[in-house]
C-alpha cells in the first residue's frame, strides 16, 4: 500500500497548493474590496465584511470546482503521474480522492474564517447579525449536514462526468484520421458533450418521474430530506458508473499526452 | 543470457495510421543497445508502449518476465521531458515528487549523479536551459534501480560539452545487471557506447544486430550502416 | 574519444593500453584502472572493457587477482615480445606499402636511414 501513499502525497501536495493559491487571491482581494468600502462609506463598511465574506466564499467555491476539475483531469494524462508502478485503479482512486479532500480542505478553512468573522461581528456589536444566529435545532443541523453529503457528492459527478467526457473525446479523435485537428476535436467535443448531456439528463428526468409517479412528493422538509437522501444514492450509483467506464478507459486506451 | 525485454507481433495504430507494424524483438540484459531510425519512425512510441503510457493491451510485450502494466513499470525507467510538472517547480520539488513516487528511487543515487552533473536544486523548471533540463531528465531516469532505463534521445538540442557530461554519467551509473535502451536518430556520440543496436524502418524492426557484427560484416562502422540502410543501398 | 568507425571497440582499446604498457605509462606489475574508470576513460560501455581485458588475459599481458583487480604482468620477455610483434605490425604496414612503389629493400633501408635523420635534425 506504500506506493498508493506516494502517490496521494504528490497529488494532495499539488491540490493543496492549488488551494492555497485561491485562498490567498481570495484574502487579498477581499482586503482590497473592504478598504475600498472604507474609503467610501466609513465605519459602517464593517456591516459588510459577512455579506463580503458570503459572496467570496461562493465565488472562490465554484473557482475550486472548476480548478481541482483541471487539475484532476491533467493528473490522468501525464506522464509523470502514469509511469508510477501503481495499477491505474488506484491512481484514479486516489486522485478523485485527494481530490476531494483538497475541497474539504478548502471547507474548513471556510468555516474556520465564517467563525472568526461572526466573532467580529459579535465583538462590534452588529445587532442584526446576531438575530441570524438564533437557535439551531438538531433537526437543522442534520438537514445541514445531508445537504453537505449532497453536494459533496453531487461534486465528485460532475468531475467524473467531466473526466469520462474527456476522455470519451479521447478515445473516439484517437481513431478519426484527423483527429488531432484542433476543428475536428471541436467537433468531437461539440458532440459528445451534447450525447453525454442529453443522456443524464433521460435517465435523471426517467428516475425522477418514477418516484413522483409512485406518490412522493416535496412538501414538508422532512419530505426535502429524504429527497437529498435519495439524490445522494444517486449521486453514488452515478459515481460508480463513471469510476468504473473511466478506469476501463485509463487501463486499455487512454495515453498521455505531456 | 536472460531476456531482459520480449515484444511479441506488437502494432500500433493512431488516427487511422499505421505507426508500428508486427514488432518483434527479444532483447538480452545487461547491454546497452542503440534504438535507431529516423523522426518519426516510431521509437518514440515503441518505448512509450514498453513503459506503459501509450496504449495496448497486455499481451505484447513482456519485461523482465512480467507482463502486467503496473508490474512493467516497476522494472521500467522511461526518461520523462516533465512535461507533466508546473514550470514554477523546482528541481527539488521535482525529486521529492519522485521519491514519494517510486520505492526503487535512491537518493544515494541522485545526489552524486545531480553533483557530477551541476544540477543546482533550487533552480525553477522554465529557468532551465535545454541542456541542464536534459541532464535533469537524465539524473532522474538513472536515479531509479530498475531493470530497463529507456532513455528517449537524451542528447537531442544538447550543446556538446552536455553532451558529453550526459554520456559519461550513463557509463558510470549503469549497474551491470541494467539494460539501457538509447533512441536516437544521430548515432555518431553514442556508437562507442552500444553493444547492439536496433534498427526501426517502415515501421518495423529492420534489424537487431550486435555493433561488432556489423563492423565485421560489413566493414562499415554503425553510423555509415545506419545511413546505408536508410539509403536503401545495402543488400540484405 | 576517438575510434576508427569500421574496427570493433574492444580491439582498438585493447591496442591502446598495449601501447601505454610498452610505452611504461603502466608499469610491468602494476594495477590496470578498474573496468568503469576505464570505460569512463574510453566512452565506452563496460561489457566492450571487459572483452578487451578478457583478450589481453587470454594473451598473458594482464591477469586478475582475485578481489583485487587486473594486474600487468611482470614479465618483462612478455612485454618484451609484445613490443615486438607491435613493432613488426607497424614496419609491416610501411614495408608493404613502400614495396608496392616497387622499392627494392636497400632503397628502403636507404630512405628510412634518411628520414630518421632528418628527423633527428628538425628536432635539433
Amino acid at each position: 500500500m506504500s506506493d498508493f501513499f506516494g502517490v496521494s502525497k504528490n497529488l494532495m501536495w499539488n491540490k493543496f497548493k492549488l488551494m492555497n493559491w485561491i485562498l490567498v487571491i481570495d484574502a487579498i482581494a477581499i482586503v482590497v474590496i473592504f478598504f475600498i468600502n472604507l474609503f467610501k462609506m466609513g465605519y459602517s463598511s464593517f456591516e459588510f465584511i459577512p455579506v463580503l465574506f458570503v459572496s467570496s466564499i461562493m465565488i472562490v467555491n465554484f473557482v475550486s470546482v472548476v480548478m481541482l476539475a483541471r487539475v484532476n483531469e491533467r493528473v490522468l494524462t501525464s506522464s509523470n503521474y502514469r509511469l508510477i508502478p501503481i495499477s491505474d485503479t488506484k491512481l484514479y482512486l486516489s486522485n478523485i480522492l485527494t481530490t476531494f479532500l483538497a475541497m474539504v480542505y478548502l471547507w474548513i478553512v471556510e468555516t474556520v474564517i465564517n467563525g472568526l468573522v461572526d466573532l467580529i461581528a459579535i465583538i462590534i456589536k452588529y445587532s442584526k447579525y446576531k438575530q441570524l444566529n438564533g437557535n439551531i435545532s438538531s433537526q437543522d443541523i442534520m438537514s445541514a449536514i445531508q445537504l453537505l453529503l449532497f453536494m459533496a457528492l453531487a461534486t465528485i459527478v460532475v468531475w467524473s462526468g467531466i473526466t469520462l467526457i474527456h476522455f470519451i473525446v479521447n478515445l473516439v479523435s484517437g481513431f478519426l484520421p484527423f483527429g488531432r485537428q484542433k476543428f475536428v476535436l471541436f467537433l468531437v467535443y461539440l458532440v459528445v458533450i451534447g450525447l453525454s448531456l442529453w443522456a443524464f439528463n433521460y435517465i435523471m428526468i426517467n428516475i425522477f418521474t418514477a418516484f413522483y409517479q409512485n406518490g412522493f412528493q416535496i412538501d414538508t422538509v422532512r419530505q426535502l430530506n429524504s429527497t437529498l437522501w435519495i439524490g445522494s444514492g444517486i449521486a453514488c450509483i452515478w459515481i460508480a458508473l463513471f469510476s468504473v467506464i473511466n478506469i476501463y478507459l485509463m487501463k486499455r486506451w487512454i495515453e498521455t499526452v505531456r | 543470457m536472460s531476456k531482459i525485454l520480449e515484444i511479441d507481433n506488437l502494432s500500433y495504430r493512431k488516427n487511422s495510421k499505421t505507426i508500428l507494424n508486427h514488432i518483434n524483438l527479444s532483447l538480452d540484459s545487461g547491454k546497452i543497445i542503440g534504438l535507431l531510425g529516423e523522426n518519426g519512425s516510431g521509437k518514440t512510441t515503441l518505448m512509450r508502449l514498453i513503459a506503459g503510457v501509450n496504449a495496448s493491451s497486455e499481451k505484447n510485450i513482456t519485461v523482465n518476465g512480467m507482463t502486467q502494466k503496473s508490474k512493467i513499470k516497476s522494472q521500467v525507467s522511461l526518461s520523462d521531458y516533465l512535461d507533466g510538472f508546473a514550470k514554477s517547480s523546482r528541481i527539488d520539488d521535482i525529486v521529492r515528487f519522485y521519491r514519494n513516487a517510486y520505492n526503487d528511487f535512491s537518493d544515494e543515487k541522485y545526489k552524486e549523479i545531480s553533483e557530477y552533473l551541476n544540477l543546482d536544486g533550487t533552480k525553477r523548471l522554465a529557468s532551465l536551459s535545454t541542456g541542464t533540463r536534459g541532464k535533469l531528465v537524465i539524473a532522474l531516469a538513472l536515479s531509479r534501480e530498475v531493470k530497463l532505463y529507456l532513455l528517449d534521445e537524451p542528447l537531442n538540442g544538447i550543446d556538446s560539452m552536455s553532451r558529453k557530461k550526459i554520456i559519461s554519467s550513463i557509463i558510470r551509473w549503469k549497474t551491470e545487471d541494467s539494460t539501457i535502451i538509447i533512441s536516437d536518430h544521430y548515432v555518431t556520440e553514442i556508437a562507442s557506447l552500444l553493444d547492439d543496436i536496433v534498427i526501426i524502418k517502415d515501421q518495423t524492426v529492420y534489424e537487431v544486430d550486435s555493433v561488432e557484427n556489423i563492423q565485421m560484416k560489413y566493414h562499415l562502422g554503425i553510423e555509415e550502416y545506419y545511413e546505408k540502410v536508410y539509403e536503401g543501398g545495402l543488400a540484405r | 574519444m576517438e575510434y576508427i568507425d569500421n574496427i570493433p571497440i574492444y580491439l582498438q582499446i585493447k591496442e591502446i593500453l598495449y601501447h601505454k604498457i610498452i610505452a611504461h605509462e603502466y608499469e610491468p606489475g602494476s594495477q590496470l584502472p578498474s573496468v568503469r574508470q576505464l570505460a569512463v576513460q574510453f566512452t565506452a560501455n563496460s561489457n566492450t572493457v571487459q572483452k578487451a581485458l578478457k583478450e589481453m588475459t587470454e594473451e598473458h599481458i594482464i591477469a586478475a587477482q582475485r578481489g583485487k583487480g587486473n594486474f600487468i604482468t611482470s614479465d618483462e620477455t612478455i612485454i618484451g615480445e609484445l613490443r615486438d610483434r607491435i613493432v613488426k605490425s607497424t614496419l609491416d604496414e610501411t614495408y608493404d606499402k613502400l614495396h608496392a612503389l616497387k622499392m627494392s629493400n636497400d632503397e628502403i633501408i636507404d630512405s628510412f636511414i634518411n628520414y630518421v635523420k632528418q628527423r633527428d635534425d628538425d628536432h635539433e
